[in-house]
């Protein structure tokens, strides 16, 4: 029955995927936005994401972390697609950039953290009347630094360090309320970006749960 | 023999039939074969390819002798046809891993670098790269391409490296000073501590000299390069276009003077597996591959490389393109600490130095009848002092 079933979708998918000339190439996008939200580090991206053990490692040192694990990127994004009728698929360039200060109960350490993520992927529209719901995946690169100052009875140690993430691994849904031109644009992005830090040697995760609301401009 | 009778496919669709019995094979080859007839019909020229990514490769100076991959397009030249061309790289690179100490300025350079200035504040040998970079690497390439087939192309390419002191120093310095970046301080890489337009090549490897040089170098001839582009794929509707790029650098041993700036004396080889995919006049370019490196001289042993790439078509023959570039660090990972109880000192800052980089590009191509000509910029944009700040590249050719 499996093989059967892996046969039967097997075909479909070579006579769809390579035989597919029908579809009538109507117009193509493009999609500016700007979009402001909370992502929240400390929860993994289901499925793809990993969990960063690196403040955990910290905080067993200095005590609990003061701040929650949330971030408030603010995102660039860039968009075109060609559409098919009521369906479209097209590619987005997004940029993230954000910084979180993190204190810590027991003493006064403390880590900066900004980053910058560089995310691009594939993404797919349904045209609908009033709104326009789409989904999306891809990878890009995320630059971060992380700058600790650890205070330790009364030594205190500082790093500044460097790191990128090569392949991270997003994925998203959301809808497009077009209003003419302009519109709004509400996002749910799982982001799976995990660094090592190399003085703890233990993985920072930049990425985790993330929901936004922005405005964009499409021609 | 299933792979010959569906070239130009992409393999993992052929492994997919190992899993399958031979009777549903059968029935599953009939089908694909009559997909790919009809698909091959319904696509004379592809929709999935344009001009092609910026061909531009890392230009960091430490970087140079090696082989390091290219971004590509992925269709390839005709079977017959070539295409000659010539280019010029020029890349500016300023880093000074003794400028937040002050190690090294003008003052130190007119009198000569010595191997104690790379010592940290206190004179103690402290350990992993320290670097003192005031370069501007210039890359001409004579590149001969030819097409074996429609779908599998053969590459020859030479290249001439010069390192001088170079012309764009004050332009650069002058961009970061409109934009609020302080060329004193890290963000302007120490470059107000040093003369403009002047060579210094200094690598410093564990308190020991890998590169000590400020003699220029004109043209000197680098070890050649060859290479295969097939082209697995031209995709379709749906299906990205696929393409395998094998590059194999050959080594020459002879390594005097300053010869040994440009040439590593062995063989180095890599690939990048790139797809392609088309939105009307919207074209993007991803890429994944590895440079293996034969005689690392002490830096990486390997380095890994990915791309993306957006060309938007304004014609046929014109194009632009976004581009952006990873690649893992030419530096490995040392001993050097990355923390330090003395406030941000050298070998903590030299630990980073490992870390891969990012660049973007932007440029033009343009094709003329048979005259072709791209151009552009590269800009660094993470500072991590293992990178170039600043590329032009132009590249001329003429396809018969």
């Amino acid at each position: 029955m499996v093989s059967k079933v892996l046969k039967t979708t097997f075909t479909l998918i070579c006579l769809f995927f390579h035989v597919s000339t029908g579809w009538c190439v109507d117009q193509t996008v493009v999609y500016y936005a700007v979009q402001y939200g909370q992502q929240d580090t400390g929860n993994t991206a289901p499925l793809v994401g990993q969990s960063g053990s690196y403040l955990k490692s910290l905080e067993s040192k200095h005590g609990a972390l003061k701040e929650n694990r949330q971030v408030s990127p603010k995102v660039l994004t860039f968009d075109f697609y060609k559409t098919n009728g009521s369906v479209a698929s097209g590619f987005g360039l997004e940029v993230h950039r954000y910084k979180k200060i993190y204190t810590f109960e027991n003493d006064p350490s403390q880590v900066d953290i900004s980053a910058v993520g560089l995310l691009y992927g594939l993404n797919f529209y349904y045209r609908g009347d009033f709104l326009f719901p789409f989904l999306g995946f891809g990878t890009g690169n995320y630059s971060a630094k992380v700058e600790e100052e650890l205070v330790t009875g009364s030594s205190t140690t500082v790093g500044t360090i460097f790191g990128q993430v090569d392949k991270p691994f997003y994925y998203k849904f959301g809808v497009r309320i077009p209003l003419n031109g302009l519109g709004i644009i509400l996002t749910q992005q799982y982001i799976s970006a995990n660094f090592d830090v190399s003085t703890e040697n233990k993985p920072l995760s930049l990425g985790g749960t993330v929901t936004f609301i922005g405005l964009y401009y499409g021609f | 023999m299933v792979v010959a009778k569906i070239q130009g496919y992409p393999r993992y669709l052929c492994f997919l039939f190992i899993y399958m019995k031979i009777k549903g094979l059968l029935k599953l080859l009939s089908a694909f074969i009559i997909s790919i007839a009809w698909n091959n019909s319904a696509q004379a020229g592809s929709i999935n390819s344009g001009l092609g990514p910026l061909e531009i490769r890392p230009q960091f100076i430490v970087s140079q002798p090696f082989l390091a991959m290219t971004p590509e397009n992925s269709s390839t030249l005709k079977g017959g046809e070539s295409r000659l061309s010539v280019g010029i790289e020029i890349a500016n690179t300023f880093v000074n891993t003794q400028g937040p100490t002050e190690q090294i300025t003008k003052k130190e350079v007119v009198r000569g670098l010595t191997k104690e200035d790379f010592y940290d504040k206190n004179g103690d040998v402290i350990k992993g790269y320290s670097l003192y970079l005031d370069v501007e690497t210039k890359r001409k390439n004579l590149k001969y391409n030819y097409g074996i087939s429609d779908t599998l192309e053969f590459k020859l390419k030479i290249p001439f490296l010069s390192f001088d002191g170079g012309f764009m120093d004050s332009s650069i310095e002058s961009v970061h000073s409109l934009i609020g970046v302080s060329n004193f301080k890290q963000g302007g890489a120490y470059r107000g501590l040093s003369e403009r337009n002047k060579y210094d090549y200094y690598v410093v490897k564990d308190g020991k000299f890998v590169y000590a040089s400020n003699q220029i170098i004109y043209n000197v001839r680098g070890e050649p390069s060859m290479g295969l582009k097939w082209n697995l794929s031209e995709g379709g509707n749906v299906m990205p276009a696929v393409t395998l790029k094998l590059s194999y650098k050959f080594a020459n041993s002879d390594r005097n003077g300053e010869q040994k700036l440009v040439r590593t004396g062995g063989v180095d080889w890599g690939h990048y597996l790139i797809l392609s995919k088309g939105f009307d006049k919207w074209i993007v370019y991803f890429g994944d591959g590895k440079t293996r490196i034969g005689q690392n001289l002490g830096f990486a042993s390997s380095i890994y490389h990915q791309f993306m790439s957006m060309e938007y078509r304004i014609e046929e023959e014109e194009s632009f393109v976004f581009q952006t570039v990873s690649q893992s660090s030419i530096f490995p990972e040392t001993a050097a600490n990355s923390r330090s109880t003395v406030g941000g000192n050298q070998e903590q800052r030299n630990s980073n130095l490992s870390v891969a980089t990012s660049v973007s590009a932007f440029g033009y191509k343009f094709f003329s009848g048979p005259i072709f000509w791209e151009t552009g910029f590269v800009q660094d944009y993470n500072n991590f002092g293992n990178e170039t700040d600043f590329v032009l590249f132009w590249e001329m050719g003429v396809n018969w």
